[in-house]
């Protein structure tokens, strides 16, 4: 049996039974990945020794009858930003090479707490900043799909290997899109959280107002159970909150009958043929399940990449400062003096995007600048925040487009930065207004690339938004297909 | 707007970053490129819009002065390219 082809929630069963064991998962997981991944590239890392130990002691504990959670046993890959004592955490970064994290981030706790097996540290764009994972020191993960096309980002390998059976289940983050741009591109069901439901302790920042850890995952049912164990306040993180506990079953059997979902007409603005006919097949499934579906218009949603980019570059020139050298990370030999030392050690740990992205950052918050462009861009956040709120009240939910078209294909970003950054549109406003959105498979291109759509929720609403995607799959099977020519 | 080299050394100077000529050559039009797109915000009226920071009512949260364990200094000077003396060690900086 190859353990990858099974959900996370499947396996854990097995492993409950008893028909299978943790380490049976974990052999099943490394055994996938050594074979697959020189194709796909989806791990930066993936070190073993941590993870038997940790699928021994979860053996241990489920003979000892301690109840443990329902993906007890499960390996789960975690996204290269996301802190593990003690295991190699580097962002996809030449600036963090060798770097292991003195500490677990709360989330990587929680799951182990749950019984749960961190498991690879998956491909990205440095530092999260990029749709594609094309800036990482190792080169982009391909899609599962085409591997002449990239697998998104900035959470690519997340979804590459989900997809591709190198993994079962993964944590990822969103800052602007990066859970769900990468989950459509490659077909898997992607959850970014409301701020604030699950700790930021041990994420390594980049734009903190807006960064969100979650979960990639081969369905919605799947991705309640992971985000139930992640979720939750936590004292390390004084910006996350109490969030509402929900059970599977609780999700399940939802009706639709009257539930009101709006689609934001500026978000159906720019997107390609195949987008729009999978749209309108997802409304027609939503609609034949009871719900009312109607546009709405959201007109400020047109100044979300500027808003965005000022934002989230603002505060990534702040948090990337920490990169000096002194502490952890790479120190250039060529330093005659502190000042050489922290500009060298920079200048050769940082790829040419984040130091763009940088120096946009001090830009924007320079003398001069600073009202023109990151006041009026914090205006504009709350100017979206509230027209989202304003939406709500007529609305149970939007659904909107995740990207303008499917996978870029490789090479294809670096000519078009402007262009790459401006299909931040249709994820990057969620991230302005701190709401939770599912990004779900919703159909196929005429050239069998995966497209997406993502239900977006009012904040701390995940258990609405998880139920409308259980219901939404129940009657689809566009996150079951897998490509016919994968390794 | 004016990419001007000038400007360019000034971000790089903020940034303490060097850009080799390749990576400047990018940047600069990148950039260029960015910020005429971002015009499209002078024409949004906001006056009288509040600046929205944080989407949490950001509070302060108080604990009681119990020492509690935190991280050891061992394990927080293990990544250190060089220490001395149970410190970071680094160029001088002061003659």
């Amino acid at each position: 049996m190859d353990i990858c082809n099974l959900t996370a929630l499947e396996l854990g069963e097995k492993i409950r039974s008893g028909e299978l064991t943790p380490t049976d998962a974990v052999n099943g997981v490394i055994a996938a990945a050594e074979k697959k991944d020189k194709i796909y590239n989806c791990y930066t890392s993936l070190e073993k020794e941590q993870a038997y130990k940790l699928a021994k002691e979860v053996e241990k504990r489920i003979k000892n009858g301690e109840v443990l959670s329902s993906l007890a046993g499960v390996p789960v890959a975690v996204k290269d930003n996301i802190c593990e004592k003690g295991k190699l955490t580097t962002c996809a970064s030449g600036m963090l090479e060798g770097f292991r994290p003195p500490y677990d981030a709360t989330v990587i706790t929680k799951i182990k707490k749950a019984g749960m097996i961190p498991l690879g540290k998956l491909n990205m764009d440095e530092f999260a900043m990029g749709s594609s994972t094309e800036s990482s020191v190792i080169g982009c993960s391909k899609n599962p799909w085409n591997t002449d096309c990239v697998a998104g980002g900035s959470s690519g390998g997340a979804a590459a290997a989900v997809k591709s059976g190198e993994g079962i289940i993964a944590l990822a983050t969103d800052t602007g899109g990066s859970i769900r741009q990468p989950c459509s591109f490659c077909g898997v069901t992607g959850l970014k959280p409301t701020y604030g439901t699950v700790s930021r302790y041990g994420l390594i920042a980049f734009a903190s107002s807006l960064d969100t850890v979650g979960t990639v995952a081969k369905n919605a049912r799947d991705t309640a159970a992971l985000y139930s164990i992640i979720s939750g306040k936590d004292d390390k993180d004084l910006t996350s909150k109490d969030t509402e506990k929900f059970s599977l079953s609780e999700l399940e059997n939802r009706s639709l009958k009257g539930v009101k979902i709006g689609i934001p007409k500026e978000l159906l603005g720019g997107i390609g043929t195949d987008t729009a006919r999978c749209i309108e097949s997802a409304v027609a499934t939503l609609k034949a399940l009871g719900a009312d579906v109607n546009e709405i218009s959201m007109p400020i949603l047109n100044y979300t990449v500027s808003a965005y980019y000022i934002i989230a570059c603002a505060e990534a020139s702040s948090n990337l400062a920490r990169y000096d050298g002194v502490r952890y990370g790479h120190r250039t030999f060529r330093a005659s003096s502190l000042e050489e030392m922290y500009i060298n050690s920079r200048s050769e740990g940082f790829g040419t995007e984040v130091k763009k992205r940088i120096m946009l950052g001090n830009f924007v918050l320079s003398e001069g600048f600073y009202d023109a462009y990151y006041g009026k861009a914090l205006k504009v956040k709350g100017l979206i925040s509230e027209s989202f709120e304003e939406a709500f009240k007529s609305f149970d939910y939007l659904l909107a487009p995740v990207s303008s078209g499917t996978a870029y294909k490789t090479g294809e970003c670096s000519n078009r930065s402007l262009g790459v950054y401006k299909d931040d549109i249709y994820t990057a406003c969620v991230n302005l207004a701190g709401l939770p959105s599912l990004a779900l498979p919703c159909g196929f291109s005429e050239g069998g690339m995966p497209i997406g759509m993502q239900l977006i929720g009012k904040a701390f609403d995940e258990r609405g938004l998880l139920s409308v995607g259980v219901a939404f799959q129940s009657v689809t099977d566009y996150h079951a297909k897998t490509p016919e020519e994968l390794i | 707007m004016n990419i001007s080299d000038e400007l360019i050394n000034n971000l790089q100077s903020l940034s303490k970053i060097t850009l080799t000529d390749t990576e400047r050559e990018k940047v600069k039009n990148e950039l260029k490129e960015l910020l005429e797109y971002m015009k499209i915000l002078d024409g949004l009226g906001t006056d009288g819009a509040e600046l929205l920071s944080h989407i949490l009512s950001p509070y302060s949260v108080f604990r009681e002065d119990e020492v509690k364990p935190s991280v050891l200094a061992e394990e927080l000077l293990s990544n250190a390219p060089e220490t001395k003396d149970g410190c970071f060690a680094v160029p001088k900086s002061l003659e």
